[in-house]
């Protein structure tokens, strides 16, 4: 004996509007979704003048905040870190014997290393180049690197 | 009862008048004295070392360094290095670029003079680069004088700004220019300050006080006198359990938090009308807004105070459900639609505080979104869709814009109304159970109202009092690139997470712990034991213990990382 299968007009006519509502529910997800996807283009490299290498100042070293970054003149030659701080992004200042970063703490020496965290990535060295007339040039990749 | 509540009325009204009084006779004899023009008054012979004014204007002080230093090239009527000026000079020295001083080779401590000399400071033609006092006391501040550049502090600057715009008769001298004003200034119009506002500032709170308590007469009508409910009466029940309406129980805050949320639709839809949410213009907006604007100036101070008392009104509310076990089901869902009201409420501050766009708010920012990057996975995806670029800009600070007004307002305008109308479906504030036999005392909607219009009239009176009082903050445009001279301290509200973020890995500490926090509070109605049935509608039911003790272990470590990150 099989039992008889009852599906009303009714019934059908519900399941058929929550089916529908619910694919146009994940659809329009979906589409909210790409709508906030879409990815900005990264930031793009850039390079700062710092003016010829014979004027650089006699200290030996040169701060750029806007860049942000320090720049050492060594026996070997030029080297340059970034002072963006690697825990969450503050710039780190000078506070006479290392830097230290104003929002959380972190402390690094002046070869970039952590000196006590949260920071836990040394400040990343940047690209310096000495161009044809004998200019510095600090470059920085994407991205804040 | 009645006399005792037309007291309480009175006496506010009294407090307010004579404050008002006493403001207003204050700053008519505040008004400056003439005796600081005497300098301001156009010089028509050469004039010699000048006076000293006690005590000095901004502009005076200014004039002092501008007879040290600027003098020289720019004419000691800011005329520029013309000829006329030149003639002043000694016969050798009147020909600046082919002397010894500024010529070709001139010597190591002087500079070789550029070939446009100096250009005019006053005049109908002069300094025709800059619109706002700001930019012309930036440039000033970075590029003068011209050797040797940036020698100036700030406040010689801003000193010197003031000097030149009254030299140009546009300086306004009871202003004190900084960098927190200077953009609503303009350099070649006159601006109009306004006048003082307090008498009508006052004047107006009169009237809604007055106002609140005709309303509360409307509703002591009954429905059958009017022959149908008036619209106060619908948002109301005709009437409730006495012990559902005691401030001893439920500290009026529900109430106050609608009420603080009502001051800041208000606010924040008038402030829209005024401020542009460009990286360039929205600081100088909002200067334009307190410093021009009329009423400006306390309307954004009662948007900006009503938002701070809402985040402390919520806390208290919260504070007091844990603390008298009222989470108890039927009411454990509203529970958590509060937490998430809390939640998103601190979004809207954060937000809010960002659209200032000024120097204030640079490390808030930068850490705020870096912290998002940390989560695993999604993080650069929400990073991205946060601030809608690789780096915050200027998508960044239209997108707060649209959560602040639009986004989170909707969200929140919902959820409110979702926890109001379950605290009804829930059979009102938690109470004690009604013994077989004995009704619960009811009160009339009238008294409910009249509890309310008194909760109201003094949040507003400290509300009223705090804005007139305390300005809110703004500090001078954020600048791309710029001297870092923003606040490393993170908004108030989120001092515990900057405080728990110095203790390691920022995923940890600084995105999974808050979370965690606020999971663990929506759970407690969920995995602790709750206040039994007759122990509801009293303080610290024995039921609940667990759940209190865990909660207010909670409140009282954000509490204490807030006040120690405040102390530092």
């Amino acid at each position: 004996m099989t039992k008889e299968i009852s599906f009303p007009r009714r019934a059908f006519l519900q399941l058929s509007a929550k089916l529908s509502l619910g694919v146009a529910g994940i659809l329009g997800l979906g589409g909210l979704a790409r709508y906030f996807s879409h990815e900005p283009p990264g930031k793009s490299p850039s390079s700062y003048d710092l003016g010829l290498a014979a004027d650089f100042p006699a200290s030996g070293e040169l701060i750029r905040l806007d860049i942000p970054a320090i720049i050492y003149k060594t026996k070997d030659g030029f080297l340059a870190y970034s002072l963006v701080c690697t825990h969450l992004g503050c710039t780190v200042v000078d506070d006479g014997e290392n830097f230290s970063c104003p929002c959380h703490g972190s402390q690094f020496d002046h070869d970039g290393r952590v000196l006590k965290g949260p920071a836990t990535k040394e400040l990343p060295a940047l690209r310096i180049i000495i161009s044809e007339e004998g200019k510095l040039i600090l470059e920085t990749g994407g991205m804040g690197k | 009862m009645r006399s005792r509540f037309r007291t309480f009325i009175l006496i506010p009204v009294l407090l307010i008048l004579l404050g008002g009084l006493f403001l207003y006779s204050g700053t008519v004899a505040a008004s400056p004295s003439p005796v600081q023009n005497l300098l301001t008054t156009p010089v028509t012979e050469r004039p010699g070392p000048l006076p000293t004014v006690y005590p000095p204007a901004q502009a005076d002080n200014g004039a002092q360094v501008y007879w040290g230093m600027c003098q020289d090239c720019h004419g000691d009527q800011g005329q520029g290095l013309d000829a006329e000026w030149r003639s002043t000079f000694a016969p050798a020295s009147q020909d600046c670029w082919g002397s010894g001083c500024h010529g070709e080779d001139a010597p190591d401590n002087s500079f070789v003079l550029p070939e446009a000399g100096a250009p005019a400071l006053a005049g109908p033609r002069a300094l025709p680069q800059f619109a706002t006092a700001f930019e012309l006391g930036t440039y000033i501040h970075e590029s003068m004088p011209y050797s040797p550049t940036g020698s100036l502090t700030t406040d010689q600057a801003w000193e010197l700004t003031a000097y030149i715009l009254d030299l140009n008769g546009r300086n306004n001298p009871e202003l004190t220019l900084s960098g927190t004003n200077s953009a609503a200034i303009q350099v070649h119009h006159k601006v109009k300050l306004p006048g003082t506002e307090l008498p009508g500032i006052f004047i107006l709170s009169l009237f809604l006080i007055i106002a609140a308590v005709y309303i509360r007469q409307l509703s002591v009508q009954s429905a059958s006198e009017t022959g149908r409910g008036n619209f106060y009466h619908h948002l109301h029940p005709a009437t409730i359990p006495e012990a559902q309406s005691k401030y001893s129980y439920t500290l009026g805050a529900g109430g106050l938090a609608i009420f603080f949320s009502l001051v800041l639709l208000i606010t924040g839809a008038l402030e829209m009308y005024y401020y542009m949410p460009t990286t360039d213009g929205a600081a100088e907006s909002i200067q334009v807004l307190t410093g021009i604007i009329p009423y400006g100036n306390i309307i954004r101070n009662l948007h900006f105070w009503s938002a701070q008392l809402l985040v402390i009104t919520m806390m208290v509310h919260l504070v007091r459900i844990i603390l008298t076990g009222a989470y108890a089901p039927p009411r454990r869902f509203n529970f958590i639609l509060g937490l998430i009201l809390l939640v998103l409420i601190l979004l809207q501050d954060f937000t809010g505080y960002v659209l200032r766009w000024d120097e204030g708010i640079r490390w808030a920012l930068v850490v705020g979104t870096n912290l998002l990057k940390t989560i695993p996975l999604i993080g650069e995806g929400f990073y991205q869709f946060v601030i809608g670029g690789a780096e915050p800009g200027a998508p960044t600070l239209i997108r707060f814009y649209a959560w602040h007004i639009f986004g989170l307002t909707l969200v929140v305008a919902g959820i409110t109304a979702w926890h109001i109308f379950k605290v009804r479906r829930d059979g009102g504030v938690s109470a004690p159970p009604s013994t077989r036999g004995e009704k619960p005392k009811r009160i009339p909607r009238s008294v409910l109202v009249r509890k309310e219009v008194i909760a109201m009239i003094t949040a507003g009176i400290v509300l009223l009092l705090l804005s007139v009082f305390i300005p809110a903050p703004i500090d001078q445009p954020l600048v791309e690139n710029g001297q870092l001279v923003g606040d490393s301290q993170a908004p108030w509200f989120f001092l515990w997470i900057q405080e728990t973020l110095q203790w390691g890995d920022p995923f940890i500490w600084g995105v999974l712990l808050p979370l965690a926090a606020v999971i663990l509070l929506g759970l407690l109605p969920y995995i602790f034991p709750n206040a039994k049935k007759e122990e509801l509608g009293r303080w610290l039911p024995s039921g609940n213990r667990l759940g209190q003790v865990v909660g207010i272990t909670i409140i009282t470590i954000i509490f204490l990382l807030t006040l120690l990150g405040g102390l530092r």
